[in-house]
């Protein structure tokens, strides 16, 4: 079951609203729950017993941490005035110690489901360039669903209780519904506790208005999974999968259309989950922005994948940043570098942190890692050569406000991101220096129009929907970046042209989804990571 | 306000129910032939048969079109049949496919392939692919919504008319070669694997449907590696024989039939090619001329 396909938006959705709806308030959640308990079993079977220990043991190092904060609050309240400084600072320790425990334990679970294999695979390469004939087994064991996801919201959870933001939940329940919300257990995004707990809980009725608001998002969600990305991963596969035999204009139009159909599919799913969510009266935090229309790569992750960014930010690069050792540095960089650079080596470090981790959290792979490495690059290299930028346009009185310096900022940063793209969607590392090399030396224009791009599995009429559908898209995205919104427009409208608003928006998901016969199931590409 | 919202719900749905309905005979394909769009044509054209002049009946999955030969049974042992076969077919389409031949024609035998009743997946994904199924048979416009590629104004007033002939009878020829390199995989034991309950209840059907019409039932298993195991073999000759069926199973007369694991794959062991659909066919050809006269 998935998020796009019919079992779940034509079955499980709505049986699982109607039995809610049908529940007496106080026990809603409950009914609640054991739906996102029967999504799990649908999907990863027996492994619920992962996210059921995550959830038990999240719970438990929640309550050890609120336990552990009020008997220090009291022992410190005894203590001589002078003698409070040091003994604060062993108590800090102290809870930092369960902090590291219950963070490493949930890392342990998603290294060893997520990482063993890739682990194995280059301790295996090691061992060889060492000449040691002993070869690992490389295992091959299916993670549970959305272990990603599901493992930071329990990460954010204690961290937020050891940073004083929260207050520990005893209430199991409660935790058990945020760690597994059905909608968002297989793409995020990753929420926090303190914005969907307490509601998920409440249990309150699904009213017409969050019904008719929810459908209509998830129909907008279907129609960008089914209409342009799973239309374009027809091409996108043919392409990667035999990437040899093709030369750089054809790599290049693969790596655009695949960073299409990321967006489409990324974001579609979004509004599908995030329409669930207002099925049921829960306002899921928005993992999307319009990021094409970002100016610089840093913007660009403040649009895209939000809730991602955001957890980056708060549990990675604020600790770096704030941490002793980058305290010191930005000291020391301030004293040798002057007031513009001298906070760049501090704030490197930082962002080398998170960077890092990014790219190892989308996957068990070195193109993964270097994916990471090359927004580190980007966003560093935006950094230090902003302070020369600006005061270069100063100088040459360059308007870094008017329309034309945006558009050109905007296509640049659209250029930067299909690159990273392609290295993110190739086979491998190896792989993605071999496409992009093509784009840069083997690039013919001639096979563009040579009819190449027609034997890749999509026909003129597949890319003129394609196309028709992408631009409905861009319009959407546009009028939202103008603060426009539709949904709000037609509710204004009458009835009749409504209704025929929201028929012909089905009609277009139907008879132009790339679905059924002749037509491979695409799995959804982030419930892998 | 309750009550008005729900009346609101069922009618936004009738009409939408209302709507997709008539979007079926217009995206619905006009004819039979390959290019048409037409999902299972080579199985379908059993339609454009002439009445009553099919001896024996196929059906099953990829296993039964890529191993059974029409044109050769006719010319070696002079009696005439069809293969209502199809890619992946599943035991609730290969009923319906059935019915539908069943109408026109009275075969002397019914032979179902039997991979098509056991699904690789377990009974929770057999229920939604069977809900994909019928959904799709309730609305053909979600079938065919790919039909507005080759959609044309005559497509708005015209019914379905199949005239298509498809001259290898369902059969389709296979001739690369890949080798099955495994080795037995036929090993006698006393387990079974369980027809899961979906399957089960349109195998039921099926045998029903036959029995009404006074036809009967041989199973049978086409050599296959890949697919094929003795807790199957058990399961169906348990199946068979409580339900009055004849049971063959072809796999384990590999040696019998000379099949060659070298020569007659066309994919690893998966399906036979057309070197092995030879000597498949000149066997079950010999037995089923015994068994029903023909």
């Amino acid at each position: 079951m998935a998020y796009h396909q019919i079992n779940y938006f034509l079955f499980f959705l709505p049986l699982a609203a109607l039995c809610y709806q049908l529940t007496p308030g106080r026990h809603r959640w409950k009914t609640l729950l054991v739906f996102n308990y029967i999504f799990f079993l649908f999907i990863s079977k027996k492994l619920l017993v992962c996210l059921l220990v995550s959830t038990a043991f999240t719970h438990y190092v929640g309550l050890w941490l609120r336990y552990m904060k009020a008997e220090h609050k009291e022992l410190l309240a005894q203590t001589a005035k002078e003698e409070r400084r040091e003994m604060k600072k062993q108590l800090k320790k102290k809870e930092r110690g369960i902090l590291l425990f219950g963070i490493l334990v949930h890392l342990g679970m998603l290294l060893f489901f997520k990482y063993t294999g890739f682990l194995a695979l280059n301790a295996n390469f090691l061992l060889g360039v060492l000449g040691v004939s002993v070869k690992i087994t490389i295992p091959a064991w299916a993670a549970p669903v959305g272990i990603s996801f599901y493992t930071l919201q329990a990460v954010s959870y204690i961290a937020d209780i050891y940073l004083g933001r929260l207050e520990a939940d005893v209430n199991l329940g409660r935790v058990a519904l945020y760690m597994s919300f059905f909608p968002t257990l297989m793409e995020g995004p990753i929420c926090r506790y303190a914005d969907t707990a307490r509601r998920l809980y409440e249990g309150a009725p699904i009213s017409w208005e969050n019904l008719t608001r929810g459908s209509q998002r998830i129909i907008w969600g279907l129609f960008k999974k089914l209409v342009i990305a799973d239309r374009l991963d027809i091409l996108v596969k043919t392409v990667f999968k035999g990437y040899e035999q093709y030369d750089g204009a054809v790599v290049a139009v693969a790596a655009l259309c695949y960073t299409v159909q990321l967006y489409a599919e990324f974001s579609g799913c979004m509004d599908i989950v995030i329409g669930s969510g207002e099925v049921f009266g829960i306002k899921l935090p928005e993992n999307f922005r319009q990021p094409f229309f970002s100016r610089t790569a840093s913007e660009f992750w403040t649009r895209w994948h939000i809730t991602l960014g955001a957890w980056f930010r708060d549990y990675i690069f604020y600790p770096v940043s704030m941490s002793g050792f980058a305290k010191n540095l930005n000291r020391e960089g301030r004293k040798r570098l002057g007031p513009v650079y001298g906070g760049i080596p501090a704030a490197a470090c930082a962002l080398f942190a998170v960077w890092l981790c990014n790219g190892i959290w989308h996957g068990s792979g070195w193109h993964y890692i270097f994916f990471g490495m090359y927004y580190f690059v980007l966003i560093l290299a935006g950094n230090i050569v902003e302070p020369v930028a600006k005061s270069l346009s100063e100088r040459w009185g360059i308007n870094r406000d008017c329309m034309a310096y945006g558009l050109w900022q905007g296509i640049r940063t659209f250029l930067l991101v299909i690159l990273g793209e392609l290295f993110f969607r190739a086979l491998s590392l190896r792989a993605g220096f071999v496409m992009a090399g093509k784009i840069f030396t083997e690039f013919s224009a001639a096979s563009l129009t040579g009819g190449v791009l027609f034997d890749l599995g999509l026909d003129g009429r597949d890319f003129a929907a394609a196309a028709c559908a992408l631009l409905l898209v861009f319009v959407v995205d546009y009028m939202h970046e103008r603060g426009i919104h539709i949904r709000d427009k037609v509710a204004g409208w009458r009835l009749p042209l409504r209704w025929c608003f929201y028929y012909g928006a089905i009609a277009l998901v139907i008879v132009f989804g790339a679905y059924g016969a002749g037509y491979d199931p695409v799995d959804l590409i982030y419930a892998g990571f | 306000m309750f009550r008005q919202h729900i009346i609101k719900a069922a009618a936004f749905v009738l009409i939408g129910v209302g709507l997709l309905s008539l979007a079926g005979p217009v995206l619905i394909p006009k004819n039979n032939d390959p290019g048409s769009g037409l999902h299972q044509h080579g199985a379908r054209a059993i339609m454009v048969e002439p009445e009553n002049s099919i001896d024996i009946l196929f059906a099953g999955d990829s296993e039964s079109y890529s191993s059974m030969s029409p044109v050769l049974l006719q010319k070696k042992y002079g009696f005439t049949s069809y293969v209502c076969g199809s890619s992946g077919q599943r035991i609730y389409l290969t009923y319906e496919l059935l019915q539908t031949a069943l109408e026109r024609q009275t075969p002397k035998a019914v032979v179902i392939e039997t991979n098509c009743i056991f699904t690789p997946r377990g009974w929770i994904y057999d229920f939604w692919q069977l809900a994909d199924f019928k959904l799709g048979k309730l609305f053909p416009a979600v079938e065919y919504h790919d039909r507005w590629k080759t959609l044309t104004v005559s497509d708005f007033y015209t019914k379905p008319s199949y005239t298509w002939i498809n001259p290898k009878k369902g059969y389709r020829k296979k001739t690369a070669v890949r080798p099955y390199e495994g080795g037995q995989y036929m090993v006698k034991n006393r387990r079974r694997e369980q027809i899961r309950p979906i399957q089960k209840f349109y195998l039921d059907k099926i045998v029903a449907l036959c029995k009404e019409k006074g036809i009967p039932i041989v199973f049978f298993s086409v050599p296959s590696p890949d697919n094929w195991t003795y807790e199957k073999h058990n399961e169906i000759q348990r199946y068979a024989k409580a339900h009055g069926c004849t049971f063959w199973d072809l796999n384990l007369k590999v040696k019998k039939l000379k099949i060659d694991w070298k020569k007659d794959s066309y994919d690893g062991g998966d399906h036979l090619n057309n070197r092995g659909a030879k000597k498949v066919t000149t066997y079950m050809g010999k037995r089923l001329k015994k068994k029903f006269g023909l």
